[in-house]
């Protein structure tokens, strides 16, 4: 079976390495695609760039930081809700705020969930456990 | 400070007296503006700014008075002093009668040189003497203008930085306190074997460390953004919100044995996401210091002083020590240590603030181990 793909758009490595720990303490398995920047990220969406030959077919789930380096998570949102390609991927914003104003903006430019990244181990295992399960096996087909 | 000549008005039906006052203010600083009869005296009041008139009173037409009654009830001439002019002595007693509105004077035929000059002098300098002041006042009133507006764009930029500071050390603080936790936890479960008691410890403590600076990163925010919340005051039952409060408390913590006694139906009008704050906050800190109580006793009451309501939250708990108590309303400042009663310290600070912003007050009494009364008013 192949494994479903998950595009990290994530600048900390640190916070990389934790969901890949999370990962492994709930026993998900998926492929999960790292990218550092908003740039990237549409590089690799859109096929440009270092990812043009990476061959056609789109993540099943997007995990967007948003605070990042050159394009932040919310201008990457809007890009992708503007392509026809893209559009209907879910995106899940995983961040450190709480902050009202990203929550809005988050919903109003069509991401599916929010999430914000505990502190404490345990909870953010357990947000990743919910992410993985909610999004990867239950919600992957039904677009509308 | 150049001012403009001020100019006086002279209304008489007879040229040679008109001729007479020209002569005799000549030399004056004013210009001399001239009218024969009561309505074209009423075109050039409605056209120029005067100092001062003089009205001869036995005019055909319209005479001296009636020019004056009409010059009173007329907005832009209602303050013009007037000096009428005259040779009947009867008509002192009506030159003083009705014309309480404005400065009223009167000039006797046949007209006396130094007299004339003296009083319409007297006219002038009130005159420029108001126009000075009403131009410095004119200007102060502007720098102020200016000042406020130049403090309210300050404000505004301090606001737009704060607001960028609390957003980034929401996300950027959080970070780093995540790896130092993950990690940690990532360590005492992959390498566990390899620990041993006191390196469990450390890992345990660094969590911990990191846990409790979230939460007061959490409440830092929480304090900044209350101060700059815009309030909408509606009307509020606070018995009822402190019921449901302290109803939630016992249903977390059913072992514990509290008697609360609220008073029914106590109302506030204001905000109610800011009230709330308010008494979660405060009943927490009496269910958490009361929680070394065998019987723990809150109670929320009121009483009127000074013709104003004062509402009370009283506890039976650890109190605290008056002599340290002004440091109880500080950010971050705490009276007991973590061990004892856990928190950040920030709980206090915020309702003082939302009171204060309510134009409200909070003030306490406590005793070590003999509990704490905190009074607070609404506006």
């Amino acid at each position: 079976m192949r494994l479903p793909s998950v595009l990290l758009v994530e600048d900390d490595a640190n916070d990389e390495e934790l969901v890949r720990l999370a990962l492994g303490e709930n026993n998900i398995k998926i492929n999960l695609l790292v990218v550092r920047n908003g740039i990237q990220a549409l590089d690799y969406l859109f096929c440009k760039g270092d990812y043009e030959s990476r061959g056609q077919e789109s993540p099943s789930l997007i995990i967007l930081d948003l605070k990042l380096p050159k394009l932040n998570g919310l201008e990457v949102l809007q890009k992708i809700r503007a392509n026809e390609v893209t559009k209907y991927i879910p995106v899940v914003v995983f961040t450190s705020s709480k902050e009202e104003q990203d929550i809005k903006e988050s919903y109003r430019l069509g991401a599916n969930a929010f999430v914000r990244k505990p502190i404490d181990f345990s909870e953010f295992s357990q947000a990743v456990r919910e992410l993985g399960t909610f999004w990867m096996f239950w919600n992957q087909v039904s677009h509308s | 400070m150049n001012l403009e000549r001020p100019k006086c008005l002279i209304v008489d039906d007879l040229d040679q007296n008109i001729v007479v006052l020209t002569s005799l203010l000549q030399g004056l600083e004013v210009d001399l503006l001239l009218a024969n009869s009561g309505k074209e005296a009423l075109e050039l009041l409605l056209k120029h700014e005067f100092a001062l008139s003089l009205l001869d009173v036995q005019m055909p037409g319209m005479n001296g008075f009636e020019l004056a009654e009409i010059m009173r009830s007329t907005e832009k001439t209602k303050g013009i002093p007037i000096i009428f002019v005259t040779a009947a002595d009867a008509d002192f007693q009506r030159i003083f009668k009705g014309y309480d509105a404005g400065a009223v004077d009167f000039l006797q035929k046949p007209l006396h040189s130094k007299i004339v000059i003296g009083k319409v002098k007297v006219f002038l300098d009130l005159y420029n003497q108001k126009r000075l002041m009403e131009r410095s006042l004119k200007s102060i009133n502007e720098e102020l203008e200016w000042k406020v507006q130049e403090r309210t764009r300050a404000l505004i930029d301090a606001n737009q930085e704060i607001e960028a500071f609390s957003y980034s050390v929401s996300h950027d603080l959080r970070s780093p306190l995540r790896s130092m936790d993950g990690f940690s936890n990532a360590l005492l479960k992959m390498y566990d074997d390899k620990l041993d008691d006191r390196g469990r410890d450390y890992l345990n403590r660094i969590r911990e460390s990191a846990q409790k600076m979230g939460e007061l990163i959490d409440g830092m925010l929480v304090l900044s953004k209350l101060g700059r919340k815009e309030i909408k005051r509606e009307d509020i039952n606070i018995s009822q919100l402190s019921e449901k409060i302290l109803t939630n408390f016992k249903v977390e913590a059913p072992h514990r044995q509290v008697q609360t006694v609220i008073k029914p139906n106590l109302m506030v009008n204001a905000d109610l996401t800011l009230t709330k704050v308010v008494f979660e906050n405060l009943l927490e800190n009496a269910w958490k210091y009361t929680s070394k109580k065998e019987k723990s006793q809150i109670e929320l009451g009121s009483f009127l002083k000074a013709g104003k309501e004062v509402f009370f939250i009283r506890d039976n708990g650890a109190g605290f020590d008056m002599e340290y108590s002004d440091k109880l309303f500080g950010a971050f400042q705490r009276l007991h240590t973590s061990e004892e009663f856990s928190g950040t310290g920030i709980g206090l600070a915020t309702v003082k603030r939302i009171l204060s912003r309510h134009g409200g007050e909070i003030w306490f009494e406590g005793e070590a181990n003999e509990g704490a009364t905190f009074y607070f008013t609404f506006k």
